[in-house]
């Protein structure tokens, strides 16, 4: 089962999102638009964290990960390996599954030390690991990468990638970056809370949505080289 | 999670250990003065030890300590004030009442005694002489065996006291006798206190042993109300252990050995 | 004196403990709940701070002695009185300070253990941990206010001599009877216990910062 929803209206704020289709791609969508647009919304809306109106479907072990992640008090290694625990994993294995999260991520050298000391970039890989550990079966991700220094976020696009195509996980993934776009085969546009387009990756470059024109001319070498 | 049930656990242990009584205890409602001579924490404990009975001694004015009786909050009360006794048991509420002990009311003021009271003949004299005065005085204020029997003084003598000479406090004896020794003023106080205090008040007795400084003290067995918890066997026995010779010799050798003098006589079986 | 002392620490650290059982979960609910009743609680704990403790000490005289609608219970005068009435007038202050450092601490976290599938009970303990050292804290402001209390502590207590007389209460009665110094010795252990519940406090905070 994959993460799917009909009719879809979430109302947050004074912003109301309205989608009539989702259906998540086995091999990754990625959800574009200008901030304001709804992504976050639709996460929120598709994970269950606030009210809508429709019908969502989604597999019982969903992780979602969101821009600013929070973290506990207590060592790196503590955070992941509590939130396995939580979801009934004991607490050897949850901190083996934690221990390997944390080196896939590349943040073994600060597993012990305090997670409140972490820098942004290594409180997004943290809050990654976190959410890999769990095992989930549907990864919703709200700009995971952007403050993850450039020159690693290939290898965490990769490691997503990988992940996916082990376990069959969905990865529904909100981005303003096209590059983290090549982790996923299909694109859903938003606008005002709408859809404004949807289709393949590579159909964004045909698009005539002004901010995906936009989006294309910032990345364009990328999307000819690139690919799924 | 486990820890905290642990101690919510002992926390409710502990408070049924504390607050069940295979028998309800006996309330004893007292003046605050038979508390501070000392007098009950020698006769409570004999009674107890006698007895068997576990005493809560709750230590009011006399107004209060009768009000309590009316309302079936105590089962024995040992008050001082015969005319407002007499009003509580025309009303029903006391199952019998007798005679304990007494010992005096005395005029105190500072040794300068600037309202020349020394050397009036009794008590209502001396007041009507400071109120002529206007000198300083200290009251109660507080429905207690001693304001009652204050009030009953100034109506003796004829004065309604108002004016800034007259202070009321709201504490007990001692706290009176203190604060009269701060503003060098007169007051009404029971000899007992007095004497306990003696050694830190600047207050001499000025008035003693006159016909109208009596104070008498009765036990009374409270009447107890139809389904309110209540002691009342409790209540007849303590009425007994302080009428009988071994409660009186308690009361008559109270003070020997810290004062040098008995603080109160005994009276039991002397009239009613 | 160590009879007195051992029965103002017992009384007053049940009654914290009891207060924060409440108090703790409460807060947590309000500052990350879902009902509409939130703010009624939150209205009482307000209200709570304000109020005196002697009026709490009289409300439970009242109901608890022999002709109040209590009275069945004979619970006045026991010490289980006094404990319930400082449960009662150090609850509000404790939840307050748990509410302030929880509205302090990061607002999304409990939505984002949400989305990461942990249960609803696992989030509310693993959000009380996090202000754990601010717990701490308001456990020895509560446990200062109820030991320090007098005006309730008499009128439930009574202070009968061996049963329910604690520093406070012991103290107004040396006063009373002009016996300075006793009053004194009194208030100097009151201080002493004081001073080791904030050592004890302290060293819990610096144990869970």
């Amino acid at each position: 089962m994959g993460v799917s929803a009909r009719d879809l209206v979430a109302v947050r704020g004074a912003f109301t999102l309205e989608v009539p289709v989702f259906e998540a791609d086995d091999r990754g969508t990625v959800l574009l638009g200008p901030n304001g647009a709804g992504k976050t919304t639709l996460l929120l809306a598709l994970q269950g964290l606030i009210p809508a109106s429709g019908v969502v479907q989604r597999p019982p072990r969903t992780a979602a990960v969101f821009a600013r992640p929070a973290v506990l008090r207590g060592s790196a290694m503590w955070n992941v390996a509590i939130v396995c625990e939580a979801l009934g994993v004991p607490p050897a294995t949850a901190r083996e599954r934690a221990a390997r999260a944390l080196s896939e991520v590349g943040l073994s050298e600060v597993s012990e030390h305090d997670a409140r000391t972490l820098s942004t970039g290594q409180r997004q890989r943290l809050a990654l690991a976190r959410a890999l550990a769990v095992e989930p079966r549907a990864l919703l991700l709200d700009e995971p990468f952007a403050n993850v220094d450039a020159d690693a976020r290939p290898a965490l696009r990769a490691l997503v990638r990988s992940y996916a195509d082990r376990t069959n996980c969905d990865v529904i993934l909100a981005t303003s970056s096209l590059a983290d776009a090549t982790v996923c085969r299909n694109a859903i546009v938003l606008g005002s809370g709408r859809v404004v387009h949807s289709g393949t990756v590579a159909s964004l470059e045909a698009s005539d949505d002004p901010y995906v024109r936009a989006l294309v001319l910032e990345s364009a070498p990328k999307l000819r080289t690139g690919g799924v | 999670m486990r820890r905290l049930t642990a101690i919510a656990i002992l926390a409710a242990f502990t408070f049924a250990a504390t607050a069940a009584n295979a028998a309800p205890a006996v309330i004893l409602a007292t003046t605050t003065s038979t508390q501070d001579t000392g007098l009950l924490d020698v006769l409570v404990p004999a009674f107890e030890k006698a007895s068997g009975f576990q005493v809560k001694t709750i230590a009011v004015g006399t107004g209060a300590a009768l009000a309590m009786g009316d309302r079936g909050d105590a089962d024995v009360l040992l008050v001082h004030a015969p005319g407002a006794e007499d009003a509580y048991m025309a009303k029903g509420r006391g199952e019998s009442r007798a005679l304990v002990m007494h010992n005096a009311f005395i005029v105190v003021g500072p040794a300068s005694d600037p309202a020349r009271v020394k050397g009036s003949p009794n008590a209502r004299a001396a007041f009507a002489t400071i109120a002529r005065a206007a000198a300083a005085f200290v009251s109660r204020g507080d429905d207690s065996g001693t304001n009652i029997k204050e009030l009953a003084l100034w109506k003796a003598a004829g004065v309604v006291p108002s004016g800034p000479w007259y202070v009321k406090t709201g504490g007990g004896m001692a706290d009176a006798l203190h604060i009269a020794s701060q503003k060098a003023a007169y007051t009404l106080s029971d000899d007992g206190t007095y004497l306990s205090q003696r050694a830190t008040l600047s207050l001499v007795p000025l008035v003693e042993d006159a016909s109208d400084l009596q104070n008498v003290y009765h036990v009374i067995v409270v009447a107890p109300i139809a389904g309110h918890v209540s002691n009342e066997p409790g209540g007849r026995a303590f009425a007994a252990f302080v009428t009988s010779p071994e409660g009186q010799r308690i009361i008559a050798n109270y003070g020997q050995a810290r004062f040098g003098r008995a603080l109160f006589t005994p009276d039991a079986g002397k009239g009613p | 004196m160590i009879g007195v002392a051992a029965l103002s620490i017992a009384v007053s650290a049940i009654a914290t403990l009891a207060a924060a059982l409440f108090a703790v979960p409460g807060a947590l609910w309000i500052v990350h709940g879902r009902s509409a009743l939130r703010t009624a609680l939150l209205a009482v704990f307000t209200a709570g701070l304000g109020l005196p403790p002697v009026a709490v000490g009289l409300a439970i005289a009242f109901a608890f002695w022999r002709s109040g609608p209590l009275g069945r219970w004979d619970l006045l005068y026991t010490p289980a009185a006094m404990a319930l009435a400082q449960t009662i007038i150090v609850l509000p202050l404790i939840g307050i300070l748990v509410i302030v450092a929880l509205r302090a601490s990061d607002q999304t976290l409990p939505m984002q253990l949400a989305a990461l599938g942990v249960p609803a009970r696992r989030r509310f303990t693993l959000l009380a941990r996090e202000v754990a050292p601010a717990i701490a804290a308001a456990l020895l402001a509560g446990f200062g206010r109820a030991i320090a209390e007098v005006g309730a502590a008499q009128m439930t207590g009574g202070n009968i001599e061996g049963q329910t007389r604690v520093l406070t209460t012991a103290t107004m009665l040396a006063v009373g009877k002009a016996q300075f110094d006793v009053a004194f010795s009194y208030v100097a252990v009151l201080l002493g216990v004081m001073a080791v519940a904030a050592g004890v406090a302290l060293a819990l905070q610096r144990r869970w910062a």
